[in-house]
């Protein structure tokens, strides 16, 4: 359980086009990416948006080590994924193991799912390495903000998501010192079987927990003595300017999706 | 991580985060920065415990810096959130500038006199970078953009931050992210300083440029209230209020609570080092080693 190695939320700091678009661009393209996923029909269309997103790796210059990182949590689930779907009717019969047959239609689709669920996971990766937290709050507080005129928080829900990348490293550096201390004392967190795995877990997680609602006490305390007083009033400090290169990405995302659901 | 190596510089003649407060000096007919009038504070749900503020008086003028002093859990940062309206008083009142913190509708005013600052600067950053920490309180009370840049470039020219304005929260030190909560606070120019324990992870030399950061504030009229546990700090304040369960069991100058060994026995505090070389010397009570030795 190595889990200071976790990338969630983390920046990957550099310079490429990636990196310079405007984050609400990067945030809307990762939506419609994330959608995109689940209304293309078959391969070709997935081979598709494969490649785009590897072109966007490639341009970022993300290292291979941090795209494994990123996927490294999800592997179990599409792992599973692709089993279950290893026995469904269809096509030849490829293997048998025991009574039960693996079609090859089972494999494709079962492939299928599990490169999906990976894309989605590397696409959503791709935006909080190429872009710094400051600039994803931004991004997403101007999207949100037309929900302002409709009377919802929308400060709000942007600030929580800041606080939630803002200390979502913090509470990972937590949890590996209590992770070392646990050790230190003889524990072996996220070993052998299930049972004896969920328990030694627990005194990892009560701490955490504890420590995460002190943050959030003390957040509270420290928010209203500045003068937090909710989104009314307050000063839009950076204003995100629309550049050329915005506009050539967004239609190189709608072209892409589009030819991805079309073939 | 090292410390930043650039000191806390000494602050421009110029800054105009300091100039906040019109320095008034310690006019005894103006009205006090704060008042806490028999002020009483017991937590709610801590049963049959005695309370945590018991019935202290205390008045602090523009430009007093006030230390307080006293063992753990005896009352100082309970005091610092009456302070500012987070908490209020069970019985007796606070009042900023006169206006009570009981009374809702004072506490914008309030909270933007009242600059606090807390113990663990781990939970007191806000954003996600030095530059945009400092910057939140600014937004919240509504400057206009080129005031608040303003504000931001010389906040972080006074705290030495210059240089890691663009850095992630998690990747500064105990000390940098100290120093970008206090630079936040200050940006606010408080008319009023609460300072609970600000220095503790500071190295001994920004430390001490601390010191003298917060003295020349005084000299330009804030009131500062001081929390420490390090006599040698307290030692440079005006005056020196001690805490003992809740009660404030001595008020007085740096040097009369200091020669008193009894009273500081009995709220669990040792006097600074070179009180207790001149006692140990039978020499007259020094609160510096220069003047112990001079
Ligand atoms: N949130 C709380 N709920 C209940 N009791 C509390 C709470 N916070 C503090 N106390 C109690 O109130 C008393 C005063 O606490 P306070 O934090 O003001 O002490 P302190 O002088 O700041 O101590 P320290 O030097 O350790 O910072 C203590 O007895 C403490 O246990
Ligand atoms: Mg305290």
């Amino acid at each position: 359980m190595k889990l200071a190695g976790a990338v969630i939320g983390q920046y990957f700091p550099g310079a490429s086009v990636v990196h310079l678009l405007d984050p609400r661009m990067k945030i809307l393209a990762a939506f419609a990416y994330a959608v995109a996923l689940f209304l293309v029909g078959g391969y070709p269309g997935l081979i598709l948006m494969a490649a785009a997103l590897a072109a966007a790796v490639a341009v970022a210059r993300i290292p291979a080590r941090w795209l494994l990182r990123a996927i490294k949590p999800i592997v179990f689930l599409a792992g599973f994924t692709f089993i279950f779907q290893l026995f469904l009717r269809g096509g030849e019969v490829l293997a048998s193991i025991g009574p039960l047959d693996v079609y090859e239609e089972g494999v494709r689709h079962g492939a299928f799912l599990a490169a999906r669920l990976v894309l989605l996971v590397l696409s959503s990766a791709v935006l909080t390495f190429t872009t710094a937290p400051v600039l994803l709050t931004d991004g997403f507080s101007r999207l949100l903000s037309p929900l302002g005129k409709l009377r919802l928080p929308a400060y709000e829900l942007s600030l929580m998501m800041s606080i939630a990348l803002r200390f979502i490293p913090t509470l990972l550096m937590e949890l590996d010192r209590i992770i070392k201390a646990q050790k230190a004392r003889g524990a072996e967190p996220g070993r052998g079987g299930l049972v004896r795995r969920a328990r030694s877990v627990l005194p990892v997680m009560v701490p955490l927990f504890v420590l995460s609602f002190r943050h959030a006490d003390e957040l509270a305390l420290a928010m209203e003595s500045r003068c937090y007083r909710g989104g009314r009033g307050r000063t839009v400090r950076r204003r995100l300017k629309l550049r050329a290169r915005d506009a050539v990405f967004m239609v190189i995302v709608a072209v892409t999706i589009a030819a991805a659901l079309l073939v | 991580m090292q410390l930043e190596k650039s000191p806390l510089p000494a602050r421009p003649a110029s800054a105009r985060i300091l100039l906040s407060t019109p320095a008034t000096g310690n006019d005894p007919l103006s009205e006090p920065m704060i008042i806490f009038e028999d002020c009483s504070y017991r937590y709610p749900h801590a049963g049959a415990l005695r309370p945590a503020l018991d019935k202290v008086d205390l008045a602090i003028g523009t430009g007093e810096l006030v230390a307080v002093v006293g063992a753990n859990g005896s009352g100082k940062s309970t005091l610092a959130r009456m302070a500012n309206g987070l908490l209020l008083p069970d019985g007796g009142s606070v009042r900023v500038k006169g206006m009570s913190t009981a009374e809702p509708g004072n506490l914008d005013a309030i909270r933007e006199t009242v600059g606090m600052v807390f113990q663990n600067p781990e939970s007191q950053i806000v954003a996600n970078s030095v530059e945009d920490d400092i910057a939140f309180g600014l937004e919240n009370i509504g400057l206009p953009v080129a005031e608040i840049e303003e504000r931001i470039e010389e906040a972080l020219g006074v705290f030495g931050l210059e240089e890691l304005r663009g850095r992630e929260p998690h990747w500064l030190s105990g000390g940098q992210k100290q120093r970008t909560v206090l630079a936040g606070v200050m940006a606010l120019q408080p008319g009023l300083l609460v300072l609970d324990e600000p220095t503790s992870m500071l190295d001994p030399r920004s430390q001490r440029e601390f010191i003298d950061y917060i003295d020349s504030l005084r000299r330009d009229g804030t009131a500062i209230i001081y929390i420490t546990h390090i006599m040698r700090e307290a030692a440079t304040a005006d005056r020196v209020v001690v805490l003992s369960e809740g009660r404030v069991v001595a008020d007085a100058g740096p040097r009369e609570v200091f020669s008193d060994e009894g009273l500081l026995r009995s709220a669990g505090l040792d006097a600074p080092l070179p009180v207790r070389l001149s006692r140990a010397l039978d020499a007259p009570v020094a609160l510096t080693l220069e003047e112990l030795v001079g």
